[in-house]
C-alpha cells in the first residue's frame, strides 16, 4: 500500500472546512431566525449541511450539498404586519435557536477536533525527524 | 512500511569481528592485512546502503515515495553502520599508530 | 561538476523550491480578500522527476514553475483562497522542509566524521 505521509493533514484540513462551511450556514440561520420574507412571498427556510466521504477507503470530507429543511414554518397571530395573511397570522421561518446554537457547538467542537487531530500529526512526524539528530 | 524486526545483524555490516579475530590469533596467516581486508568488503557494505538510502530521498523529493518515515529510517540506518564503519575505522588507525610506535 | 544525482544538490534544490511555496503561501494569504484573485502554487516535483531521469541535467536547470491550480471553489468576489486549504499546505510545506533540513543535516554531519582522522 502507498503510504503518504502527509494525507493526514489533507484529510484533517478538509474536516476542518466542512466544518467552517457548517458554520457558516449556521450563522446565516441564526441571523436570519426573525426573517418572515425570503424575497420569494416566503419566509426564510432553515438550511442544512450535507456532508460526504470523498470516496471509499480513507478519505477526507466534502460537503456535498446544501439543503433547505422542509418542516412547517411556525405561524404567530401578527396583524397589521406586512407578512400576514388575511386572518392576521404570519408565517415565521423554521429556525429555532436553541438548536442552531447546539450545532453550532457541535460544529465547533469537531472543527476543534480536527485541528487537534492536525497538531498532534505534525508532532509525530517531528518525533520522527528525531531519529535524524 | 517500518521494519522493526530487532534484530540489526543481517542490515548491519559487522563481518568485521571475523578480521579482527584472526588478527588476535597470530598463529593464522594475514593478520593485520586480513582485517584491512574485512574493512574494505564493509566499506562497500555502508556505501551499498548509503546509495539505497539515497535513492529513497531522491524519490521522496521527486514525488514518488510521500512516505516520510520509511526515508527517514532508511537515513538512520545508512547513518547508524556508516558510523559503525568510522568506528572501525578510527580504532585500525590507532591500532596501527600504536604498533609503530612500539619500540624495538 | 554540480551533476544532478548529486545528493547534497537535490536536497538543496528541494530546501529553495519549500522556500518558495512557502512564499506563495503567505502570498496567497495576504490575498485573502482580493477580489479576482486566483490562489498560485509551485510546480518542483514533477520537474525534480524528470531531470532526475534524464541523466547529466545541471540541478541549476531546475526551475520550480508558479501556476495557478484554479481547482478550489471561487467565491463571489472572483477569489478563490481557502485559509484553511493554506494552513494545511503551510504545515504540510513545513514538514517537509523540516525533513529536507535534517537530511542534509545528517549528510554533512557523515562528510564531517570521516573526514574526521585524530
Amino acid at each position: 500500500m502507498q503510504v503518504n505521509s502527509l494525507g493526514p493533514v489533507d484529510i484533517a484540513i478538509s474536516g476542518m472546512r466542512a466544518q467552517s462551511k457548517n458554520i457558516e450556514v449556521l450563522s446565516s440561520n441564526v441571523a436570519n431566525a426573525q426573517s418572515t420574507d425570503d424575497g420569494k412571498g416566503q419566509p426564510y427556510r432553515r438550511l442544512e449541511t450535507i456532508l460526504k466521504a470523498d470516496s471509499e477507503g480513507m478519505t477526507g470530507v466534502t460537503m456535498e450539498d446544501i439543503v433547505g429543511d422542509i418542516t412547517e414554518f411556525p405561524t404567530i397571530y401578527k396583524p397589521g404586519h406586512p407578512d400576514a395573511d388575511k386572518n392576521g397570522y404570519v408565517k415565521m421561518p423554521n429556525v429555532s435557536l436553541p438548536v442552531e446554537m447546539m450545532n453550532l457547538n457541535i460544529a465547533a467542537r469537531a472543527y476543534q477536533a480536527n485541528t487537534a487531530v492536525l497538531k498532534r500529526y505534525q508532532d509525530m512526524v517531528e518525533t520522527t525527524l528525531e531519529l535524524l539528530r | 512500511m517500518i521494519n522493526i524486526n530487532p534484530n540489526v545483524n543481517n542490515s548491519l555490516p559487522i563481518n568485521i569481528g571475523t578480521g579482527s579475530q584472526t588478527n588476535a590469533k597470530p598463529a593464522n596467516d594475514g593478520g593485520f592485512a586480513d582485517t584491512i581486508k574485512a574493512v574494505e568488503k564493509q566499506v562497500s557494505n555502508v556505501d551499498d546502503i548509503q546509495k539505497s538510502s539515497e535513492v529513497s530521498i531522491q524519490d521522496l523529493l521527486s514525488g514518488k515515495n510521500e512516505d516520510i518515515t520509511t526515508v527517514v529510517t532508511e537515513v538512520a540506518k545508512a547513518d547508524m553502520s556508516f558510523k559503525l564503519l568510522v568506528g572501525v575505522r578510527n580504532k585500525l588507525i590507532e591500532a596501527y599508530k600504536q604498533t609503530m610506535n612500539m619500540p624495538i | 561538476m554540480s551533476k544532478i544525482n548529486e545528493i547534497f544538490d537535490v536536497i538543496g534544490a528541494g530546501i529553495k523550491m519549500e522556500g518558495l511555496r512557502q512564499k506563495t503561501i503567505a502570498n496567497n494569504v495576504a490575498n485573502l480578500q482580493t477580489p479576482g484573485y486566483r490562489r498560485v502554487d509551485v510546480k518542483f516535483q514533477d520537474v525534480l522527476a524528470k531531470a532526475l531521469e534524464s541523466d547529466g541535467n545541471e540541478i541549476n536547470d531546475i526551475d520550480p514553475e508558479i501556476f495557478q491550480p484554479g481547482e478550489t471553489s471561487v467565491k463571489s468576489n472572483g477569489n478563490d483562497v481557502n485559509l484553511e486549504m493554506e494552513v494545511g499546505q503551510m504545515v504540510k510545506n513545513s514538514l517537509t522542509y523540516k525533513t529536507y533540513i535534517r537530511i542534509l543535516e545528517k549528510k554533512y554531519q557523515q562528510v564531517d566524521m570521516a573526514m574526521d582522522i585524530k
